[in-house]
């Protein structure tokens, strides 16, 4: 009759997909259209409830893409019990330790340094990870522009608060290639992505803030 | 096996296929889609590489599409709309049998009309109509490495593409216009993708490959025997390789289409009588087709696809 104390308290907050086949397809195809022309700004419909500090379009895109057979690693900032819970009781994934060691990372606008990442080796650039970046504002404002595959011309694109550091970071990486990461930014149920292919200059600076 | 009719006459479906119960939407289970889904967006972020992927055993041989059948199946929605075709044309065996299949397992619309499909799947053709922006074009692919008749050594292969290291490929060009004084090669013509790495577009006739470059839709390529998937983003360079002296030139016939009289389409010889007598007609059917419903102003067939 009674239902186990210790087992109620395993399960996770929030709400996943109702219809976890066709939701995970709708989602997965938003990214692919997101990551196949980097800044377009794409909208994740979703009835999905994750629990804070994750928006909607993070948890839709580990819901989605991620399974047993994937590493997360989730920066400290956003790293609460009841976010691992939710990944973990839905997808079944493996928390990673270290950065290093993940296929998937969620951040939030503080980057740590690039080199902490895996970016896969030149035989194998497919390794290299995949990192979702919570940000404060996603428009397509002139603070970045953008060249590269997947963009016909070239695309304006702003990231809230990211520091310029990263983006030199970046630079720096893309001389890497094909080693490299790719970036997907969310905001509430937005996302926008940023492959390693694509060159961004940044044109206004002081819209960061930093 | 119990069947559900399905009576879907909008978007100018052709077939009606019941859908079959107790199968997985698209087949494929959920895990193997994840699966393949992570390895088409790495393909997408990395032109041009050939990821390698978990191919599963599919309903049919190697050699017939499964890794087509198998990109398709991870991308295909409910509200997509199928179009499959083999060399071209959309009622061949190859095309009849993989729109159907997708008729009874995942119960999409299929259409034979270029411009009205989100995904066409295609053996060795690339549709004549422009492609637009969000549609997606899935190529089966019998050998994804452009360098393996090259080098044999996957090993060797994978390190040349990982340092550019693709000198032997243009000597293996030049040799041939040594020997023939001119590239010989008229299928499967190898690529440069965004300047970086050499593809293999699928055993498309070169008339095809101009098509490629900078084409508005999305190109994924699947490969099952071999276990590969790779990718060309929309809008990106697609270079067929050639020499300053030897341009790359695509073929040319000297007749136009003996049923709609297209003169810059590609064009199939076929033979009609035990005589020898030949026609050439277009390798495209759909595009024939709405060529010669241009040309009479009026629909053809009566099939529901008429508008």
């Amino acid at each position: 009759m009674s239902i186990d104390e210790q087992s109620m308290s395993d399960l996770p907050i929030g709400k996943s997909f109702e219809d976890p086949s066709h939701e995970s397809q709708y989602i997965f195809r938003q990214i692919l259209k997101s990551m196949s022309e980097p800044g377009r700004i794409v909208t994740l419909n979703t009835q999905i409830i994750p629990p804070p500090p994750l928006s909607k379009a993070t948890a839709a895109i580990c819901l989605s893409l991620l399974d047993f057979e994937t590493k997360l690693w989730i920066d400290s900032s956003l790293d609460t019990d009841e976010a691992k819970q939710y990944l973990k009781f839905h997808t079944g994934l493996k928390i990673a330790d270290q950065p290093q060691q993940a296929n998937f990372c969620i951040l939030g606008t503080q980057i740590p340094n690039l080199d902490l990442f895996n970016s896969g080796t030149e035989d194998y650039p497919e390794n290299g990870a995949t990192l979702i970046i919570q940000t404060d504002e996603i428009t397509d404002q002139a603070q970045l522009q953008l060249e590269g595959p997947g963009i016909e011309t070239s695309k304006h694109l702003s990231i809230g608060t990211i520091n310029k550091r990263f983006w030199l970071n970046r630079d720096n990486l893309q001389l890497l290639f094909p080693r490299g990461l790719d970036f997907i930014f969310t905001q509430n149920d937005i996302t926008v992505s940023l492959p390693r292919t694509t060159k961004v200059t940044v044109l206004k600076t002081q819209l960061n803030g930093y | 096996m119990t069947a559900s009719s399905q009576n879907k006459n909008t978007n100018g479906s052709m077939e009606n296929p019941e859908i079959l119960e107790g199968y997985n939407f698209a087949y494929l289970d959920d895990q193997t889609k994840r699966m393949i889904r992570r390895a088409i967006l790495k393909a997408v972020a990395i032109p041009g590489y050939q990821v390698p992927f978990g191919s599963r055993e599919m309903p049919l041989p190697f050699g017939w599409g499964t890794g087509g059948i198998q990109v398709t199946a991870s991308i295909i929605g409910q509200d997509d709309i199928l179009k499959v075709i083999d060399q071209g044309s959309d009622d061949t065996t190859n095309a009849v049998n993989i729109r159907n299949f997708f008729g009874k397992t995942a119960g999409v619309d299929t259409t034979e009309k270029t411009n009205k499909a989100t995904v066409i799947q295609t053996r060795h053709r690339i549709p004549e109509t422009p492609l637009s922006k969000d549609q997606i074009l899935v190529y089966q692919v019998p050998i994804p490495e452009p360098l393996r008749w090259l080098e044999h050594r996957e090993t060797e292969t994978r390190k040349m593409h990982a340092l550019a290291e693709y000198g032997v490929m243009h000597v293996g060009l030049y040799e041939n216009i040594a020997h023939y004084g001119r590239v010989t090669t008229s299928y499967d013509y190898p690529v440069q993708v965004d300047d970086r790495y050499i593809m293999s577009p699928s055993p498309i006739p070169k008339f095809d490959n101009p098509k490629m470059d900078k084409m508005p839709a999305l190109q994924l390529f699947g490969a099952g025997r071999e276990k590969r998937i790779y990718a060309v983003p929309p809008f990106t360079k697609v270079k067929s390789l050639d020499f300053d002296d030897h341009p790359f030139t695509i073929e040319s016939w000297e007749e136009s289409c003996a049923l709609c009289g297209s003169s810059n389409s590609f064009l199939d010889e076929v033979i009609t009588d035990d005589e020898g007598t030949r026609m050439f007609v277009c390798s495209d059917s759909n595009f024939c087709k709405e060529q010669i419903e241009k040309l009479t102003n009026a629909p053809l067939l009566q099939n529901g696809d008429g508008s």
